[in-house]
């Protein structure tokens, strides 16, 4: 069969019209797409583009961790670490009434309330923020089991050594911002940075990784170093809480800071307070009151009368001083001393602590030189101290002093400062003369380890008073610890110990008059280190003590024990010599001869010529003990007692020498 | 005539090199960006399992140092019959 000539032309225009139909079709919907892909991204560009990064991105609001408080050993004193929080998401809660009940016995809440909290649409509530350990497990199988409940993990605030410090830490709130003690003053360097992090999500909401994360460690709150050291801390404390139980006393403050620059080695008070606990503890604890507390120093006041009669140059310490028996008018009012004294020197006034003996020298100093000295010891203002709250000393105008307020006021009545004001102005006497600003900071590191801030260690130029008074002050404070001084029981067996006691009374503000049985007894002295350190001024005061109210009785004995201890710790005792005792030291009788030929030590010290000594048969640590300030270095071999020695016994020792030991446990 | 057929077999085997490095590269890009991703996932893991780790370590920091705050080491040295050392006791070796 033979296809036509006309049916092959319809035939083809048939296919041609297909294709065309195609074609079109194909146009049609390439215009279509294109139109589309003009409406999609020249049109609504905008519109797209931003509900394309909406889906694909999001970004999350970080919180960097506050910064650490480390003391000056490096122990950590105040950290972060994670905790759970319960948080919910009303709105999806569907029987909060049920869920309440079950929750409440969990995290302690009532039961009304976290019903009063799932209820609602809202789109966030908290339910329990810092939860435990044992309450995060007990939740576990409520936030699987039920829809809109979640554990949220958030910085939390930790102070590893409990109440150690605590005052002197302060704390933060549930959101990590400084709200008492250093933890506010600090704020500014201790507080984490808030910064969005932009995340790339896909399809199911996964994060992908984003190249452009940023270095955390910049952002975190900056590392504040204390001067403060954890041992010294406890041991003050320590000390304090004996003195204070053993006298029965309200509380009290114990204060140690070294003289040469200011900085606090510990600042103790009782009772303490356990800043992880916050809420538990009466907030009257919160305040520290070595800093906050403004009280009257009375008798440890007196040695800036001497003070100011070594100044004037209207005195001399050897000058002698009427105390009229123990009685002595000043206008209607009469002026008593514990003990009827007659003449005096002005070293023996502060010894026997005479109130008119003091009440004499500034009537003859005269109201507007004795100001100038006290202002010069920096009473009237603040002590500068990097800590919140510091209150001024308070020091009424001089021109406002009537004659019975200047006598007051030369025995530490009528004048009132915080303990760190005065410890301030002992240990300008204390490094012979120099004002330095108590400080609790010694520097501040940010993440990237740079020192962003040091308290400068430069030696303070202002002078509260001449070398040579601060010396004869010196002088006289030695004298308080003498059998017949005020303080017999502050001495230290080996050591030169110098203080004042003070008992002052309490003013009585209901009956506007001084307390006759409410008294603040204290001490406050150093010891006297080796050769290049600089002393360490110890304060102790115990608040209302009911067994005794004197200083010499109540505070001198923790004073003592504090810088016993104290002297162990910066191994001051390594450095005096044991060589001129004439029992030979054992391992088992150091203690006993310390305590039995502790002055005569002390005086050999500064009499003797320092000879090599036979070290035959005694230990090492023996030996070592006496040496220690001339080694270069020291050479030991074997194991035992000494039986060989070099520098032969009786030559002269210098500083920089080689030792050599050799030891054998037979001997 | 032979001459332009050589010339013609020489462009198309030109063509279809470019071609297969066309594909190649496409496939070769398709493959890296999906390393890429599978690498962010991991090191997203991998950052998720160090803040673990560190929140881990800041934990055990803070259980370290209640441990070592002064007045428990002072109660198990004492309730291990140590006593405190008394001045002289502590001796700094060269």
């Amino acid at each position: 069969m033979k296809r036509t000539k006309r049916e092959s032309k319809k035939e083809r225009r048939r296919l041609r019209l297909r294709i065309g139909l195609v074609a079109g079709v194909v146009v049609f919907s390439l215009v279509a797409v294109v139109v589309r892909a003009y409406f999609l991204q020249i049109v609504k560009h905008e519109y797209y583009l931003a509900r394309q990064q909406q889906q694909r991105s999001s970004s999350l609001l970080i919180n960097c961790e506050r910064g650490q408080i480390l003391a000056a050993d490096g122990g950590r004193l105040a950290v972060n670490v994670k905790g759970s929080s319960l948080c919910a998401e009303p709105r999806r809660i569907e029987d909060g009434k049920r869920i309440a009940k079950g929750l409440a016995p969990i995290l302690k809440v009532k039961a009304s309330t976290l019903e009063r909290r799932l209820s609602g649409k809202r789109g966030f509530v908290w339910l329990k923020r810092s939860l435990t350990p044992p309450q995060v497990e007990a939740l576990k199988p409520w936030c699987e089991r039920e829809q809109g409940l979640a554990f949220l993990k958030e910085n939390q605030r930790v102070y590893p050594n409990r109440a150690l410090a605590g005052q002197v830490l302060g704390f933060t709130n549930i959101d990590c911002q400084g709200q008492e003690g250093l933890e506010r003053h600090y704020e500014e360097y201790l507080k984490g940075r808030q910064l969005y992090l932009e995340l790339e999500h896909d399809a199911r909401r996964q994060v992908v990784e984003s190249s452009q994360y940023p270095e955390l460690d910049y952002y975190k709150g900056k590392t504040v170093y204390l001067t403060i050291d954890r041992h010294l801390q406890a041991l003050a404390e320590q000390e304090l809480e004996t003195a204070v139980t053993e006298s029965r006393g309200k509380g009290g403050i114990a204060l140690i800071m070294n003289s040469g620059d200011g900085s606090i080695l510990a600042m103790a008070q009782y009772p303490r307070f356990n800043p992880n606990s916050k809420r538990k503890n009466n907030p009257a604890l919160w305040r520290n009151r070595a800093v906050a507390d403004l009280l009257e120093p009375g008798s440890t006041f007196k040695v800036f009368t001497l003070v100011a009669a070594l100044e004037s140059g209207l005195f001399k310490i050897d000058d002698l001083i009427d105390c009229e028996e123990g009685n002595y008018k000043v206008g209607r009012r009469t002026i008593h001393d514990t003990h009827e004294y007659g003449l005096l020197r002005l070293d023996e006034v502060l010894k026997y602590s005479s109130n008119i003996g003091c009440s004499k020298i500034v009537d003859r100093v005269g109201a507007e030189r004795f100001n100038t000295v006290l202002k010069n010891f920096g009473f009237g203002s603040r002590s500068g101290i990097d800590f919140p709250h510091e209150p001024s000393s308070r020091l009424r105008p001089w021109r406002k002093w009537r004659p019975i307020d200047l006598s007051n006021l030369a025995f530490g009545q009528g004048i009132s400062m915080t303990s760190v004001q005065l410890v301030a102005a002992y240990a300008a006497l204390a490094n012979g003369g120099y004002r330095i600003t108590p400080h609790l900071v010694s520097k501040v590191v940010n993440g990237a380890g740079w020192t962003v801030y040091e308290y400068p260690a430069k030696k303070s130029s202002r002078r509260a008073c001449s070398a040579g008074v601060a010396q004869q002050i010196d002088q006289a404070l030695a004298l308080v610890v003498e059998d017949d001084g005020t303080a017999p029981k502050a001495r230290i067996p080996g050591f030169r110990v110098a203080g004042k006691t003070g008992t002052a009374q309490k003013f009585d503000f209901t009956r506007k008059s001084y307390s006759h049985s409410d008294y603040w007894a204290s001490f406050i002295g150093y010891v006297d280190p080796p050769a290049g350190e600089s002393r360490k001024v110890v304060y102790v005061m115990v608040d209302e003590p009911r067994s005794s109210i004197y200083g010499g009785i109540v505070a001198a004995p923790a004073f003592q024990r504090i810088n016993r201890r104290l002297a162990s710790y910066l191994n001051y005792a390594s450095k005096a010599e044991f060589a001129n005792l004439e029992m030979p030291l054992t391992e088992g009788n150091v203690d006993q001869k310390v305590e039995e030929h502790g002055d005569e030590i002390a005086e050999n010290l500064t009499q003797t010529a320092r000879i090599m000594p036979d070290f035959r048969g005694q230990t090492i640590r023996e030996a070592l003990a006496l040496v220690g300030g001339y080694r270069r270095s020291v050479k030991i071999s074997g194991q035992g007692r000494i039986i060989s020695q070099k520098p032969l016994p009786g030559t002269m020792l210098e500083p920089g020498l080689d030792f050599v030991f050799r030891l054998s446990s037979e001997i | 005539m032979a001459a332009k057929k050589g010339h013609q077999s020489q462009w198309s085997w030109l063509n279809s090199c470019l071609l297969v490095v066309m594909v190649g590269m496409i496939f070769y890009c398709s493959w890296l960006n999906n390393k890429i991703v599978a690498r962010g996932y991991q090191l997203n893991d991998l950052r998720k399992e160090e803040k673990n780790l560190i929140e881990e370590k800041d934990k055990l920091q803070a259980e370290l140092a209640t441990l070592k705050r002064p007045q428990n080491l002072a109660r198990l040295a004492r309730l291990l019959g140590l006593k405190e050392p008394r001045p002289g006791h502590k001796m700094v070796l060269p």
